[in-house]
Parts: C-alpha cells; structure tokens; sequence
C-alpha cells in the first residue's frame, strides 16, 4: 500500500504489462542464483517400501480399473482433421431398453458460420448405426464446409419419430484453405521415433511467393 | 526515480537486420519416476535426455557466455521436465546411471585395446561421461535449473513453459476447465522454480484451436506458437505469411513456423541429422556386444537397451557402417550452420523487399533432436549462434519477447486449428490405436469437477484435502500427450497404455474413497509418494464456476 501511495504522489502510471516487464526485470537480475536448493514435495509422513508402494499400485489398478460408463446418456463430437469428426457415446442403463423395431441413430447437425444467428437453417444428416457400436468417424463434409456442428443421438422409429437420448458438445470442425492446401508438401522424414518427425510442411511464404 | 532496465546484451548499439531469426527449443518428456522399483527402464528415457541433450545444451551456453558470444535463444522447459530435474530420487538415480556409464565406458577402453578406431572413440565416450558428471555434480550440484536460470538472467536464454503434463488441449477442451487446469498448473510450476510467470507459452504439439487465445489471456501470456498452416489459414489471411505474428485480437500474438528451417533439419533427404558424416543413432553396443559382457549395462540386466557408447557413422545407403570419425563429424557441422545460416540470410534478404516490416523467421524444435537423435545437434546449434551473432546486419537472433518489444502493432487475425503433427491436425493423437482413452479422460475430468462442485461450502478433512489434490495429480498425468502418442507410433505401446490405465484407476480409487467417506492414508501416502510431481496443486481449480467460488470451500 505505501508503494501504491508513493507512486501515486509522483504520479506514476504503470499499466499491468509495464509491472510485469518490470518484475520480471529485476527478476533476472537480482534473483540470488546458486541460491539454496529449491524446496522439495513435502513427503508424506508415512514411509513406505518400493515392494509396499507396487503392492498398494496393484491393488488399485486391479480393483478400480478404468470404465466409460456414465450414468447418464452422453454423447461427445471431436474434430479429427479436416474431413473428420470423431463421436462416442454411452448410452446409460435405462436408455437401453431400445426395441430392434427402431435404428439407432446418430444425428448430425451443421450450422454454417454465416448463418449461426438462424437456427431454422440447421442441416442434419442421419447416421445409421448399430446397437452395440461406441463410437463412430464421421467424414466430412457430410453437410456443409465450414461449419460448426453439433450431434443427438437416439432412435429412429418405422413411424419417422425420432427419440432422443442425448445432445453433444459443439464442435466447429476443423479447416484448411484451398490455397494452403496446394501448397502442402508433405516430407519425407528422420526414421527416428523422436516425437515430432512427422510433420506437414506448408509454404511459409504463402500469399507472398505470389508476388 | 524508477529507471528502465535493460538487459545488458541490449546496451550496445545494434545495426537494424534485414531480418530476425528466433530460434526456439522445446524440452519436454513425460513423467518417469517409478520408486516402486528399485530401477526403472523408462527412466532411462530422463537419464538420456541429461546426458545427451540438456547438459550439452548447458555446455554450449557456457561455451557462449564464456565467449561474450551475443546470442539470444528461447527454451520451452516442460513442467514433468521441470519436476523431475528437481526430484532427488531421480537425481541420485541418474548419478548413478552415469557411474554406469564412465564404468561402461573404461570397460570399452580395455576391451577394444586392439581396435585403435574403436578405442579411440571409447575414451571420447569416456572424457563425455567424465565432462557430464563435473558438469552435473561438481558445476550444478544436480540442479539443472539453476543453469538454465543463469543464462536467463544474462537476458540471452529465454525461458517458457507448457501445459501442466503437456496435455493434448483441443482434445481435452471438451471440458474448459481442463484446459484451464492444464495451462494453469503448468505456469505455476514455472514460476515456482524459476520465480516469474513466462511470456510466452508452448502449445503441446503446437495444438491450437480457435479459443484457446482466451484462457492465455487469462495467465498474461503474451505469445505462442503455431504450426505453418495455422497462421496461413488464418481469418483473414496473414498479409506477411509466417514471418510475422498475428494478433488474435485479444493482444495475444500468435508466431508460426518456418517450413523452409523446418524441413532443413528435421527431412530425411535434405535434413542436416542424415548425413553420412554424422554418428548413427540406430548403431549401439547395447544391442551389437555379446549379452554377458552388456548385461551389466541394460535395464534390469536382462533387456537390451541404448547404452549411449554407438562407435558407426549413418555411411552411405546400404554400405557397411563406417567407424564414426568426429573430426569429419565436427567439420560438416561447421558446414551445416554456415549453410542454415546462409539460407535464414538469403530468406531475410527476399523477405525484407516485399515486406512492410523487418521479418522474423521462427524455427522452433524438440530440444531431444538435438544430442539424442542428432549426435551433433547441440555443437550445430553453438555454431549456428555463433555464425548468427556475427552476421547481425543481415539476420539476427531474437527472442519473441524482445521481438514483440520492438514491434508493438501486428495484424490482426485468428489462427486455424492446427497441430505441428502428421497431417497438420489431431488424427496422430485421436485414431484407432488410442481413441478408447478419451471417453476415459473426458468422464474422470467431469467426475472430478462434479466431486469439487458438491464439496462447495463443505469442510474437507486434510486428509481428504490430500486426496483431492492428488486426485487432480493423477486425472493430469493420465491426460499427457505422450501416451496417444506412444500408442499410434508403436514403441513402448504397452507402458504407456498402462500409464493411462493406472492413473485413470488411481483416480477412481480417490474418488470412490472420497464419496464414500472410506480413505485409507496408508493407500494416499503411496500414490503421494509415487506420483509426487506439482506439489502446490489445489483441488480447488476444478470448480467449473467462477473464482470467487474458491472461496466457498471451508479450510480445514
């Protein structure tokens, strides 16, 4: 508070960015270097040999094994590439009591970006699924290029009604211009098993290589 | 009087460039520490990566310093890399590695005493190993962090960091709360080791989504970086390609790499690490010496394993392997910077006709090419900075720090969806090897918050307030890029589905003990101790409503 009211009486205005260059300034400069070795974790009191620690790790591996059970209905979209979506779904105990009379269907919306505000101009497409499957990919553009989309899934009945079981995230699938994409070269790479090696290369240039 | 400090490699008077190159390092491994073994082979993957690459990278800092070398260099350090350079365990663990190492190495000497080739090459391996241990022993007392934390302070190395386990973000970003979480935890644990929040920020696998630019700005970050397509698909078009930032409108600056660097380093047919001349990574003695004499060497004496000690050049396509010759090594490294850096020179000079600012080049890398992979690497780098320093009227080094100071007014544009990935996208972390891992991260994440959300103005036991913590420990270290990745390129596929499994079922080990009020502090210790990394979480973070909604939790 008494910095604050110093530098107010000599009228110094300093934006959050200015603070910030500031500290980190004399960060670098006057932080002691070969000061004391940092703090360590603080360790439980309880000690516990190697033998001990693996036990314990395999009882809870073996007695609470993952599950992507919910006990809702759920329904997730991710954007894969360009031309495809990824969707999974649980469908929960009591939803799953589906009649073989109706197809299980996964339906996808589009909204193009431009027209975002008009919900009435919503495209959808079905997709058939079956009644064991989990997760399905969806290639793009099913509907429209460039949009955002979201997806319901439930049953569709010989009668045409639809039923619901649930509704996905929104998800605005990726994109790439047409003239980015003439200009991808794709490189041979290191035959090395480092974590990047495998890379897109694009012309950096772009629009400027025109010129 | 407040006086404006500048650094001082700032202070004296520099020429304008034709253009800027920002050379940017990204040092990240997952977290491997196993003390539920007395030794663990993927430990190794953190021993290897010292060795080979962050104390050469040392080395060639202090070479520079020593030199009053002008350089400026920008080094993206990990938060599971942070933790574990400070984790005594592994840094008695890895002393011990390199004893291995020298004795390894003076085993060769005898060994090979009628091989003059071979034996020569034994005692440079030897003088290595020796040069690794004062460096980390004797220089750096075992804290690789105070070096890099010298070198920042001379205002040549800037330092940043990443998301907390180097989460794959459009993939978690089902839940914004994860990926707050994710870029949150890992700029604490940056700040707590070295003391300042970072500028700039390291997207894991350069993965950006439309978006992503908001929850930065909320950490005060003030740049990072995308792949190539992400700013040449950008909306609107970029108007000087990558070789300028954009503004994403939020005052956030985006920098996309260079392909033209890119593809010199990292191609198999024009990429500097192929060359004949250079060591042959795939050439080691771990797997080409009778298993009596090496067992004593390679994990758990039973497996064959990188020893580090290879004695052949990659040679020509289907010749027999050469002895590796460092002096032929040592000079087409000299060649390879002098033609990285001619090339950055002639770009800068075509770009600065048709541009309407002094270009920047950003050539970003895994700092693990450089030493691991690449043998050479890091005396490349050194060569190139010192070639660089020295032709600062044509292309000169920059950091994005110093190049945003400069240049304060950028386009503004949103960054595409992009990964710097095969095929640019998400398909190499989402595909049919490890698409089943995602209904699992995504249903521990909302159990998480649901659990933090229902404690709301609850009071917590501090033995539950350890649970939850660890919780959220154990739903990061599942959400780690490196296990879909591992997966889809087939290495060490089985470690790596067992890394996600074990943390998801240590998750629901909490989370059950949690709700059903039945904790066992023996079973909490142990995960504590086994997965020890970020020791200031807070449970808290994972309430999805607003800040002010911390506040609602009684402390104990």
């Amino acid at each position: 508070m008494v910095v604050v009211l110093r530098l107010n009486a000599l009228k110094v205005k300093l934006s959050s960015k200015e603070l910030r260059e500031i500290s980190q300034e004399i960060n670098r400069h006057f932080t002691p270097i070969f000061a004391a070795k940092m703090a360590q974790p603080t360790r439980p009191a309880l000690k516990l040999s190697p033998h001990e620690l693996r036990a314990i790790s395999e009882e809870i591996s073996r007695e609470f094994p993952p599950d992507s059970a919910t006990q809702s209905t759920n329904l997730v979209l991710l954007a894969v590439d360009p031309g495809v979506m990824h969707a999974y779904w649980h469908i929960a105990k009591n939803n799953a009591d589906i009649t073989t009379k109706s197809q299980m269907t996964l339906r996808l919306y589009s909204t193009p970006k431009r027209d975002k505000s008009v919900d009435e101009e919503k495209l959808w497409q079905d997709i058939p699924l079956q009644h064991d499957q989990k997760q399905h990919k969806i290639h793009l553009p099913v509907l429209a290029s460039n949009s955002d989309y979201s997806a319901v899934i439930g049953e569709h009945h010989i009668d045409g009604r639809f039923t619901t079981l649930a509704h996905s995230n929104r998800i605005i699938a990726n994109s790439h211009s047409a003239a980015s994409h003439q200009n991808r070269a794709k490189v041979t790479l290191l035959q090395t098993t480092s974590k990047n090696l495998a890379k897109n290369n694009t012309s950096g240039l772009g629009i400027l290589s025109a010129l | 009087m407040i006086k404006k400090i500048v650094p001082m490699h700032t202070l004296h008077f520099k020429p304008s460039p034709q253009g800027f190159l920002g050379i940017i390092l990204h040092a990240h491994l997952p977290y491997v520490r196993h003390p539920e073994y007395d030794s663990f082979f993927e430990e190794n993957w953190l021993f290897e990566a010292i060795t080979e690459c962050y104390l050469p990278l040392i080395s060639v800092l202090d070479r520079l310093q020593k030199d009053r070398i002008d350089f400026s260099l920008t080094l993206s350090l990990s938060p599971p890399l942070i933790c574990m350079l400070r984790d005594e365990l592994l840094q008695a663990r890895y002393l011990n590695y390199l004893r291995k190492r020298l004795e390894l190495a003076e085993q060769e000497i005898i060994r090979t005493r009628h091989q003059r080739g071979y034996q020569k090459l034994a005692r440079l391996y030897r003088r290595f190993f020796r040069h690794c241990l004062n460096t980390y022993q004797n220089q750096y007392a075992g804290d690789l962090l105070t070096a890099f934390k010298k070198h920042h302070a001379t205002g040549h190395l800037e330092l940043i960091t990443t998301a907390a386990t180097h989460g794959f973000l459009p993939l978690l970003n089902v839940s914004q709360t994860a990926v707050r979480n994710q870029i949150k935890v890992g700029i604490d644990t940056f700040k707590t080791a070295f003391g300042f929040i970072p500028s700039g920020f390291w997207l894991p696998e350069c993965a950006y989504y439309p978006g992503l630019e908001r929850v930065l700005a909320e950490f005060s970050i003030d740049y990072f970086f995308v792949d190539t397509h992400g700013i040449m698909d950008a909306t609107p078009a970029p108007k000087n390609g990558v070789y300028a930032p954009i503004d994403c409108g939020n005052g956030i600056a985006a920098f996309g790499r260079d392909p033209e660097s890119s593809r010199q380093v990292w191609s198999s047919q024009e990429g500097y690490p192929g060359d004949v001349d250079y060591r042959e990574y795939y050439s080691d003695i771990g797997f080409e010496l009778d298993f009596d004499y090496i067992a004593p060497y390679i994990s758990d004496e039973k497996t064959r394993t990188n020893t580090g000690i290879k004695y052949h050049c990659v040679t020509g396509k289907d010749q027999t392997k050469e002895i590796y010759d460092p002096k032929k090594a040592r000079a087409k490294v000299y060649q390879h910077a002098q033609d990285f850096v001619n090339k950055r020179q002639q770009q800068a000079g075509t770009l600065s006709g048709i541009m309407d600012r002094t270009p920047i080049i950003i050539a970003p890398y895994d700092a693990e090419l450089f030493g691991h992979w690449w043998f050479e690497g890091p005396y490349w780098l050194e060569a190139v900075l010192r070639l660089a320093s020295e032709s600062a009227n044509e292309i000169q080094l920059t950091t994005c720090s110093d190049y945003l100071k400069q240049h304060t007014s950028h386009q503004i544009a949103l960054p595409s969806a992009s990964t710097w990935g095969d095929q640019g996208y998400h398909s190499y972390w989402l595909n049919d090897s490890n698409e089943w891992i995602y209904p699992l991260l995504h249903k521990a994440q909302l159990d998480m918050e649901k659990l933090v959300a229902d404690l709301a103005g609850l009071s917590v036991t501090p033995l539950q307030e350890r649970a939850l913590n660890q919780a959220a420990r154990s739903i990061l270290l599942a959400q780690a890029s490196d296990w879909p990745f591992i997966m889809k390129s087939g290495t060490t596929v089985d470690y790596a589905k067992k890394r996600i499994t074990d943390h998801i079922a240590r998750f629901n080990y909490l989370h059950d003990g949690l709700r059903k009020n039945r904790l066992n502090e023996r079973y909490v210790s142990a995960l504590e101790i086994m997965d020890n990394i970020f020791p200031d979480i807070d449970f808290r973070d994972y309430c999805v409503t607003d800040d002010n909604a911390f506040v609602a939790f009684n402390q104990p």
